[in-house]
């Protein structure tokens, strides 16, 4: 790639400080919106991410209906002001692709056929982007499944890792993303080990496909561990409060 | 608070210990929780169920529902419910409410399985969806739609308000929805 552009110096340290390893600084909130049946805002460095969840509820127009099991409607969309430069609001090529593999992501985890006709609606605003915004996205929805109390296999994790001036690398940052050789999201389910989304743009061999990819699912074990977190947080008082209900039928 | 509460894919026992209820699914002989909230071990029917912290019903209060009732006690009968009336086809699986003696008749009620009784099809209106579902029959047009004997479980039709049972030359009494008989629900699966 471009000669002049240094994304690791020679302390083994990237453009932002982290080492090869390390993933940006993450901040997970459950239960943010009050309208909505569930709802997580994830920080992941500079990504701003939003994630409000509907449903189950009956999916409308009715041909879109399966009989045996809900659906699952992904919208993810950038906010206007969400680039260094104006984002063209509306669905895109890039949108329509992202909302698609998060959906198909999330569908292997949610219990579907405990809801049939019914519809899952999740609505993922990026605020603010700064690469990553697939993995944050995804990471924010899950949240905001079980934040609405939705019946899941697990919740699912994700995290990118790729390759920069030669070196396998978690999480990437704008310019690495931009700059770098390869760039892999992983979608994974720490509670069963599935992966449910896996994408690389970009080229490495075999070896570093195995590298990164190892390095991606201890990052979603990390970032599972988060999430976890956040719910506890918001829930510890209504948990709380359950047990002092005494008498349940 | 001994236990903490569970997240989604947090194990819960193993398929041989107990079954699998509401809030909890099965996976390769293990228990798993599918939602947050506080785990609830039965031992009497060796079930095990997670109630939710944040309830996922699709049920609101005002809902008309129909539904089967499961066990009668002389205060209050279970009933799971099968779907909503005003959206034919719309399947609920696993739903169970309660309605309370208060609520069965307009009028006073002396025990509960003199209007209700196991296997009997119901309808009936949602007064609260959370965090537990109530039912009230306290309408005409609530009640029971179709009944069985007691005895021979052969369906009771309807003798002068009260229910007859041909084989027994038996009466039977339940809370009726006004228009039964008239009207056989349609109970996809």
């Amino acid at each position: 790639m471009s000669e002049d552009i240094v994304l690791l110096n020679s302390d083994g340290l990237r453009v932002d400080g982290r080492a090869l390893d390390e993933l940006r600084p993450i901040k997970i909130e459950a239960g943010v919106l009050g309208n909505a049946d569930g709802s997580a805002y994830v920080e992941w460095g500079a990504n701003k991410v939003l994630a409000a969840v509907y449903g189950p509820k009956e999916a409308q127009p009715k041909y879109l209906q399966d009989t045996a099991k809900a659906i699952v409607q992904v919208n993810y969309n950038m906010a206007a002001f969400s680039g260094d430069e104006r984002v063209r609001p509306g669905p895109n090529r890039r949108a329509t692709e992202i909302s698609k593999i998060t959906a198909e992501a999330l569908e292997n985890v949610i219990l579907t056929n405990q809801f049939p006709r019914a519809s899952i609606d999740v609505y993922i605003e990026v605020l603010e982007a700064d690469a990553g915004t697939r993995c944050a996205g995804l990471t924010a929805a899950s949240v905001a499944i079980a934040d609405a109390g939705i019946p899941m296999i697990g919740m699912v994790a994700a995290c990118a890792a790729g390759k920069i001036d030669g070196h396998i690398a978690l999480d990437l940052g704008k310019k690495e993303d931009n700059f770098g050789q390869a760039d892999m999201p992983l979608g994974y389910v720490p509670g069963t080990g599935e992966i449910v989304l896996l994408q690389m743009d970009g080229h490495m061999t075999m070896v570093e496909f195995r590298k990164a990819m190892d390095m991606a699912i201890s990052a979603c074990e990390q970032i599972h561990e988060l999430q976890i977190g956040a719910l506890r947080r918001r829930y510890a008082v209504n948990y709380a409060d359950m047990d002092d209900g005494g008498t349940e039928q | 608070m001994s236990e903490e509460m569970t997240m989604p894919g947090d194990e819960l026992a193993t398929s041989e210990e107990y079954i699998s209820g509401q809030g909890t699914y099965e996976k390769d002989g293990i228990i798993y929780a599918a939602v947050m909230g506080k785990p609830e071990f039965n031992q009497d029917d060796k079930t095990v169920r997670v109630v939710g912290v944040k309830s996922n019903s699709v049920l609101k209060a005002g809902d008309t529902v129909l539904g089967e009732v499961m066990n009668v006690s002389n205060t209050m009968a279970n009933v799971v419910i099968s779907g909503v009336e005003e959206r034919p086809g719309y399947r609920i699986q696993g739903e169970t409410g309660v309605i309370h003696i208060s609520k069965v008749t307009e009028s006073y009620t002396d025990d509960v399985r003199n209007e209700y009784r196991t296997g009997d099809l119901v309808r009936l209106r949602v007064i609260q969806a959370s965090p537990s579902l109530q039912l009230s029959s306290r309408e005409p047009g609530l009640g029971v739609l179709k009944a069985r004997c007691s005895r021979c479980r052969i369906i009771l039709f309807n003798r002068s308000g009260q229910l007859y049972c041909a084989d027994c030359e038996k009466y039977e009494q339940r809370k009726l929805v006004d228009d039964f008989g008239m009207y056989s629900p349609e109970f996809r699966e």
